[in-house]
């Protein structure tokens, strides 16, 4: 079926923080968290619980074949897909090698004016910028059926506009979107979380977008598939040192942020399917 | 980058042998090959070390710049807060990896980009008070670099800072886990690795605290086997502690 629906009668947007252009996108913080978190009790926890509800839409770029557009808290992160294109061709190609996958390449990259701690970034992708990208391709991998596209390669291009804490977490739910849009198969969705504890504290707390985790606390990001029950990822940065089983406490810790993250996620995904879609689908 | 081309019935040997814990090399699954380290090659770096794990061959140069003609300025116009400034500043270690022995293509850029990386988050927590650079050249490549690279940069940089500054702890070094099936191998060599879905890189220190832990490889785990991996990785790095300390006293 046809997954370009056109955007080009779209009203201009209102909202200067939120683009509210595209019919497709759904104010998640007006929906229920399916069953995982209980109705908040009063004004400072509806705050609370606000900062930690994620904000998705998809369809932002146009000559792409995905693209998703994720908020958590200020925290803001595009990721756009190409492909499946010609693969790279290597020494390894030209011998032979079997291309029975898809390769996936992964490039990460904060805007310019992104980092609220480090001034201006470079333009060229630094070993920070290089180990997320490696990270959110290790992470993705597991998940995609690359097996069903033989001999061809898919980008992934992230961007992350704003980084206000748990940057990493939020791109790895950004990418699985866009994946998701551009109609790949994947085994499951892929969410993520960071939790973090600064030096010296005893309690892991769940990083949020609003800036408060500045350098000089130990975080650890988990990346989970929730329906296979397996981790696809898991990066400790650790300030101090650790004892493994902290490590393995915060892991467990970020189990149910992802599990959370992965309700509102596949709730946005089916709302997003147009009506007689889905009725074509039951009958 | 050879183990690429390994078809698909020599990657089902490999992996088969591995499920009745042989391994191709006659290793037991939780065994390191034979290491050698050698110290103090360089005359012009601070310090350096060369290890070899198998075939694969790891030198490193660690080299501490201090700038003379800056202190002087500085000591000349203010006095003693400038002194008190200098010696406020700190220094992370800075780490650059290079693979072009082994070709110039892009599996070698990454192989050399993902060591760098890790490699830096391992000293993340080493301050030092002059800018210290610590350059590693991979001189030849058999699986396991990253525990290779940790144990000869951990080595020079113990014989290049002060004991002052290591208040008497070894530096950390890396121990990676492979997970084929339901084994688990250390010291993976480059046919092994090919044929791993999953890994999981800790950095423990000599007290067997982490200081670094990142799970790679295109594959996912439970969590229960992360954990039984994690806590095979820190055994192996306390017994990678000891031996290179046994090394290293040998060689002093």
């Amino acid at each position: 079926r046809n997954s370009q629906l056109p955007i080009s009668d779209h009203v201009m947007p209102l909202d200067r923080y939120r683009n509210t252009a595209l019919v497709d996108g759904i104010d998640v913080r007006a929906l229920p968290l399916a069953g995982d978190c209980p109705a908040p009790a009063s004004e400072g926890k509806q705050q609370q619980q606000q900062q930690q509800q994620h904000w998705f839409q998809r369809r932002l770029v146009q000559d792409t074949v995905g693209s998703g557009y994720v908020e958590f808290g200020d925290t803001k992160v595009l990721c756009s897909v190409h492909g499946p294109m010609e693969p790279k061709r290597s020494v390894l190609t030209d011998a032979g090698a079997e291309q029975s996958r898809a390769q996936l390449q992964v490039y990460y990259k904060l805007a310019p004016f992104a980092s609220h701690q480090a001034g201006r970034v470079s333009y060229l992708p630094d070993e920070t910028e290089r180990r997320a990208a490696s990270f959110l391709q290790d992470t993705l991998a597991p998940s995609l059926r690359l097996d069903r596209l033989p001999k061809s390669r898919i980008e992934l291009h992230c961007l992350v506009l704003e980084d206000a804490g748990c940057c990493l977490a939020t791109a790895v739910n950004c990418a699985c979107l866009a994946l998701v849009d551009a109609g790949l198969e994947m085994y499951d969705l892929v969410t993520a979380a960071t939790v973090c504890r600064p030096v010296g504290a005893t309690d892991w707390q769940l990083e949020v977008g609003d800036g408060s985790n500045s350098g000089g606390s130990s975080s650890v990001t988990l990346a989970y598939m929730r329906s296979l029950r397996q981790v696809a990822g898991m990066l400790v940065e650790a300030a101090e040192p650790l004892q493994p089983r902290e490590v393995s406490a915060a892991c467990r810790i970020c189990e149910d942020p992802c599990k959370m993250t992965h309700s509102s996620l596949r709730q946005f995904l089916l709302d997003c399917l147009p009506a007689d879609d889905r009725t074509a689908k039951i009958a | 980058l050879l183990a690429q081309l390994l078809s698909e019935p020599e990657r089902q040997y490999i992996f088969d042998s591995v499920q009745d814990a042989v391994r191709i090399d006659g290793r037991q699954c939780l065994a390191y090959r034979q290491a050698a380290l050698r110290l103090d090659l360089l005359c012009y770096a601070t310090a350096s070390a060369q290890v070899s794990l198998g075939e694969t061959d790891v030198l490193v140069s660690v080299r501490e710049e201090d700038n003379p003609g800056a202190t002087a300025q500085q000591q000349g116009s203010t006095g003693s807060v400038a002194v008190q400034q200098q010696q406020a500043v700190s220094h992370p270690v800075s780490v650059w990896v290079d693979c072009s022995c082994l070709g110039s293509g892009p599996e070698q850029q990454q192989l050399a980009d993902e060591a760098q990386a890790h490699l830096s988050s391992l000293y993340r927590c080493l301050r030092t008070p002059t800018p210290v650079f610590v350059d590693i050249l991979l001189l030849g490549y058999d699986g396991n670099l990253l525990d290779a690279a940790s144990i000869a940069a951990s080595a020079a940089l113990m014989r290049a800072l002060p004991a002052s500054l290591l208040s008497a702890q070894a530096l950390p070094l890396f121990a990676t886990v492979h997970r084929i099936g339901s084994q688990q191998i250390v010291d993976a060599n480059q046919l092994e690795e090919s044929c791993s879905m999953a890994r999981v890189t800790v950095g423990v220190d000599s007290n067997g605290r982490l200081v670094a832990c990142q799970t790679c490889g295109e594959g996912s785990l439970q969590f229960e086997s992360m954990t039984e991996i994690i806590e095979t990785g820190v055994r192996k790095a306390m017994m990678l502690h000891d031996s290179v300390a046994k090394l290293v006293a040998r060689v002093l």
